[in-house]
């Protein structure tokens, strides 16, 4: 005990209670971060009995609340089911998880390219039983958008249904009018007037301008993954494995697909159309469309709302092609979770919530090609300008294939990347990296 | 001891003593009581997993040693990725070290703005590694990046590609880091710096010793403790390096900045191979325990603790 100062008694005291204020005001803080993913609803009237779900809502927060208006609406329609939406439950590692943990949200998010690991443990439920009772029509939707999240135990695309589509992602070609214009091109495509490989090749020389031993503009700026220059091979002629719904062998020893990889890594290496990746990674290769320095992107329509705010004048045109047009079909897809306790009270959130009411809301924010022909056929898709030619991405619908579904994607798509690394800094030829994923890819395909 | 000097009743019970050995545990409790849980429990079941064959989504299957042998024998990356580690450590240790003392030597001194500067060299130890890699993104971009302009205008004409060739991309890692840690190991060394008492120096400059005999004989031996700590230190977070090497260059290009932690991290949580990557973790436990339980014994040859 001292005489001057604070007793030891009182500093306990004191100490206790900043520590207990403190928790307190941080785990508000806490509560209150939580509170804007997931939303507090008053409780039902006593004696409703209430079913609680979690829906996992993925995308930026302009998405998020398009999501949390449908479940509050659905809400207003259905008293006996209250709706949690939870933006973390979406990205794949805490998905992932909450699944392992045995607390799976009630309705799930994957990406068509996600899809097949989870298929194959049996993480989804299939909807089928529930379609047919309740006679719900799938017609409306795409069928190519449907076909992928069919699993029958062996080969995807056919068997039950395991997941909605709620979009489809069709990568489009942006370009930029005024570039266009300033390098002598008079004539802007449109969605009718197909490019072939060397008019394209010919206008990102036209409009790559160099100064000073630095490139200031590009005549095409690129995402280098396997989604995109797949689309090239395609144009050319060549898959990249026997069954993309089952692959069993890799058929990248195909000639059409070296075709279609060295013109794509071409850009990079031999022409510098293209800026290479140390130039995008920071600069991101959205940004560098959007500030005017690339005469031409490829893209989903998910960049739209980015472009609208640039100052320059652009549009989208078809992918270029070689002896056929290719695009490179993905999207995701909402589903109910086995783990769910709640399977009959999730449908009815679901069937909700990839309605044609929901689907609407999310056109109207230009986000997305919506995966229902009702609403991607409606002037609200059509008539969403810029871009004018919104026609392109449901023609190239047409023309669209995915990426192998198969649950060892992650490690083939690594072999495509590391590769393509090797080729974009110069340390292999376009031929050799091709030779060498053929070789992985077997090894890996074989050893499932 | 306790009954005749303290103003009130011991109580019968417990002996001041003991009472305030208890006290000391239940202080010590909370934190302990995390550490077992989230630390050593996950500690023990690392080892467990890593002995089975676990995707987190299907039950594990137990495979015994198979993911220590084929991660020896079978797999291309993890020679790959222990010389990665290896080359990082072995650079940005002494650089940050030397550094960081020199810094300390400067900033030894009673001038009014030092702390201002001590500060400064400090700020990016408490910023968040994901902050500082992704403004340094900006920094090492060959066409747009303030480092290349600098170059350029320095004359050099054709500045490195930092990120995007194999051979810079490790330096540029190593750069962010040592420039991160930097004010760290400055603010140890200015510690252990203060502590050496100015009477020696005064001694030796009485008998004519010059600064750097100075240096040489007086701070460097007297140093050794706090060089040791700082060692030791830097090269345990050397080689578990991996926020920076994730958003800077992602672990390329083609594998040149892939480190064991951010291997673990692929394996476990792209590839779902649980594990492996616990396999992994634990061969990695095992290097650090190595090299720091050597520095242990070497010390008794370099280290000099004041008698």
């Amino acid at each position: 005990m001292t005489a001057d100062g604070m007793s030891r008694r009182r500093f306990v005291l004191t100490g206790t209670a900043a520590g207990v204020a403190t928790a307190g005001v941080m785990s508000q803080a806490s509560a209150y971060s939580r509170a804007k993913s997931s939303r507090y609803h008053a409780p039902a009237l006593v004696g409703q009995a209430q079913t609680t779900l979690t829906w996992a809502v993925p995308g930026n927060p302009e998405e998020i609340a398009v999501y949390e208006s449908l479940a509050e609406e659905f809400m207003a329609a259905n008293d006996d089911i209250e709706v949690t939406t939870d933006s973390e439950a979406a990205d794949i590692e805490k998905f992932v998880t909450l699944v392992a943990a045995g607390t799976p949200p009630d309705i799930g998010f994957a990406t068509l390219y996600n899809w097949p690991s989870f298929a194959e443990r049996g993480i989804f439920l299939a909807l089928d039983d529930y379609i047919q009772q309740e006679s719900y029509d799938l017609e409306d939707f795409y069928e190519q958008i449907i076909t992928p999240y069919r699993y029958n135990g062996e080969t995807f695309g056919e068997g039950e249904l395991f997941g909605l589509p709620k979009e489809i992602a069709i990568r489009a070609m942006y370009f930029n009018m005024d570039i266009f214009e300033a390098a002598g091109i008079t004539e802007m495509p449109t969605p009718d007037d197909v490019w072939d490989w060397d008019r394209f090749i010919e206008m990102t020389e036209a409009t790559t301008i160099e100064e000073g031993g630095r490139t200031r503009q590009y005549g095409y700026v690129q995402d280098v993954r396997w989604t995109f220059w797949q689309i090239w091979a395609w144009s050319a002629g060549g898959d990249p494995v026997d069954n993309l719904f089952n692959p069993t062998m890799s058929t990248l020893d195909n000639p059409a697909v070296l075709e279609g990889y060295q013109v794509f890594t071409d850009f990079v290496t031999t022409l510098g159309t293209a800026p290479s990746a140390a130039v995008t990674a920071d600069q991101g290769h959205a940004e560098m469309f959007a500030g005017g320095l690339a005469a031409s992107y490829n893209n989903g329509r998910w960049m739209v709302p980015l472009f609208r705010e640039s100052d320059f004048r652009w549009d989208v045109m078809p992918m270029p092609m070689k002896t056929q047009r290719a695009q490179t079909l993905s999207g995701s897809m909402f589903g109910i979770c086995s783990g769910s306790q709640n399977h009959d009270a999730a449908w009815r959130l679901l069937s909700y919530i990839v309605g044609a009411e929901g689907q609407t809301r999310m056109t109207e924010l230009g986000l997305l090609l919506p995966s229902r022909k009702s609403v991607a056929e409606s002037d609200l898709f059509l008539k969403s300008a810029p871009p004018e030619n919104n026609q392109i991405f449901l023609d190239e619908l047409e023309f669209a294939k995915p990426l192998p579904l198969t649950p060892i994607y992650p490690e083939l798509e690594k072999v495509i990347n590391d590769q393509t690394d090797l080729v974009l800094i110069g340390e292999k030829t376009a031929a050799e990296a091709v030779a060498e994923m053929h070789t992985q890819f077997n090894t890996l395909l074989q050893a499932t | 001891m306790t009954e005749t000097t303290s103003r009130h009743p011991t109580p019968q019970r417990m002996s001041l003593g003991r009472r305030e050995t208890v006290a000391g545990y239940l202080f010590l409790l909370p934190n302990l009581i995390g550490f077992v849980i989230f630390t050593a429990l996950a500690v023990i079941a690392s080892a467990a997993i890593s002995l089975t064959s676990w995707d987190l989504l299907s039950d594990p299957e137990f495979v015994g040693l198979q993911n220590y042998i084929d991660l020896l024998t079978n797999d291309p990356l993890f020679r790959t990725v222990m010389w990665n580690t290896f080359y990082f450590t072995i650079v940005s240790v002494p650089a940050s070290t030397v550094l960081a003392l020199g810094l300390a030597l400067m900033f030894n001194t009673g001038l009014r703005a030092i702390p201002l500067f001590r500060t400064m060299y400090f700020l990016p130890v408490i910023t968040a590694t994901i902050v500082v890699a992704l403004i340094w993104r900006w920094f090492f971009n060959p066409d747009f990046g303030i480092l290349n302009y600098v170059l350029y205008e320095l004359g050099i004409d054709n500045p490195p590609n930092w990120l995007s060739t194999k051979t810079w991309a490790m330096p540029s890692v190593i750069i962010l880091s040592v420039w991160k840690q930097v004010g760290y190991n400055m603010v140890i060394f200015l510690a252990g710096l203060q502590a050496i008492p100015t009477t020696l120096y005064e001694a030796a400059s009485i008998d004519g010793a010059g600064r750097w005999q100075r240096f040489r004989n007086i701070t460097l031996p007297l140093l050794t403790p706090t060089t040791f700590f700082v060692l030791v230190i830097s090269i345990i977070g050397s080689l578990q390096v991996f926020d920076a090497v994730l958003v800077l260059t992602g672990g390329g290009p083609a594998n040149a900045t892939r480190t064991i932690v951010f291997h673990i991290w692929e394996e476990a949580f792209v590839f779902l191979e649980m594990g492996y990557a616990a396999a992994v973790a634990w061969i990695l436990f095992i290097m650090v325990f190595l090299v720091t339980a050597l520095q242990w014994k070497l010390q008794k040859r370099w280290v000099h603790y004041e008698a």
